[in-house]
């Protein structure tokens, strides 16, 4: 157990890095955090998981510095919504993905009031073509884990 | 006797057939050994170079930033980028310099040319955050060459310049610059990408594309 949550929050902790350092500069249009939480919403829904949304939503927000806590507030819907409809088929968890960064999208976009259609579609395209990159990685880097899910 | 006869031949043929022919012979295991010493030795070298290279570019961009500070009689500290924000939509940066340098907000940002990087916006003890001019909250009182004056802002779909009368002369390729009050620096930020023209509005929509893009490769220089 304690190696599990160990490896949730070292691989969070890469993939907020990510977020920081932007490797890519500007041109990949992505949040690698909010995918990386994407994947453990999708396969290892558990407290430990719920933890580590709590504490990288609160220190992204504490980066951005916003007056509101948008990123936690989101990050813990998104596990919520996971929950509630209980996803366990293929196909189910095939279009999570797309419906989160979907969700995130309207998000952020309504928070900070602009809406640019071909920056919307970059980041999309973006996102979904990186989380099936990281979900293809990590299933084999997490399989004691996701055992019994895959 | 035969023995005694025969020992020092047998070391002869022993010397000769074993210890000279292996010399003379281009053992497998040796050149092996070799090929992998050589391409050690290349990658070292090869790093060394890199690294020789990325000092000679980071000695020209120095200079370059010394011409300017000692042709326009201005005063500015030379900072390092340390992290970018973590939202997609925002494009602020973090650099190395806080109050501790006197660094305090709305002091603009320039690269080792002498072009607009961002603004000042947020300073702690050890660091600040700078909007770059890209940001969507960044907006700054602009030039068009000597023909008209307008706001520049940034945001997700480019960079704007509003407000410009529908009769000013403005044209494709002119450039963008805002002047610093303390000196006659001029501070040039792009040149005009677009000019969009609608019927019915009373200003024009310039768009502006900018000289410092890629922000990786650039050395911040803050003007105090």
């Amino acid at each position: 157990m304690k190696t599990d949550i160990a490896k949730i929050f070292f691989f969070l902790c890469i993939l907020f890095l990510f977020d920081i350092a932007k490797p890519f500069n500007f041109y990949f249009k992505v949040e690698f955090l909010f995918l990386g939480i994407i994947f453990f919403t999708l396969y290892y829904s558990s407290f430990s998981t719920l933890l580590a949304i709590l504490i990288f939503g609160y220190i992204k927000d504490c980066f951005i510095s916003q007056n509101f806590p948008l990123n936690t507030i989101e990050f813990i819907v998104i596990y919520l919504g996971c929950n509630f409809f209980n996803l366990d088929d293929n196909l189910q968890r095939f279009i999570f993905p797309f419906l989160c960064i979907i969700f995130h999208i309207l998000i952020q976009s309504i928070y900070f009031w602009t809406f640019v259609p071909l920056f919307i579609f970059r980041f999309f395209i973006h996102s979904i073509f990186l989380y099936f990159l990281i979900e293809g990685l990590l299933k084999k880097w997490m399989q004691p884990i996701l055992g019994e899910y895959i | 006797m035969l023995f005694f006869l025969f020992f020092p031949l047998k070391d002869f043929f022993e010397y000769f057939f074993i210890v000279f022919s292996k010399r003379l012979l281009i053992s497998p295991y040796k050149t092996l050994t070799t090929i992998e010493h050589l391409k050690k030795e290349n990658l070292l070298l090869s790093t060394k170079l890199r690294q020789l290279e990325h000092l000679q570019l980071e000695n020209e961009k120095l200079r370059k930033a010394l011409s300017l500070k000692e042709t326009y009689k201005i005063n500015f500290i030379g900072a390092e980028i340390i992290g970018f924000d973590p939202s997609g939509w925002r494009k602020r940066i973090f650099l190395n310099v806080g109050s501790n340098r006197k660094i305090i907000p709305g002091m603009y940002v320039i690269d080792e040319n002498g072009y607009l990087v961002g603004k000042v916006d947020t300073v702690k003890a050890n660091y600040c955050r700078v909007l770059l001019i890209d940001d969507i909250e960044f907006s700054v009182p602009v030039f068009i060459e000597e023909t008209a004056y307008g706001l520049l802002k940034g945001g997700l779909e480019g960079i704007k310049i509003l407000y410009i009368e529908k009769d000013s002369q403005i044209k494709e390729a002119d450039r963008v610059w805002i002047k610093l009050a303390s000196s006659n620096f001029l501070i040039y930020i792009g040149k005009i990408k677009k000019i969009d023209k609608r019927d019915g509005e009373l200003f024009l929509t310039v768009y502006v594309e900018p000289f410092s893009k890629n922000y990786f490769l650039h050395k911040f220089f803050i003007v105090q």
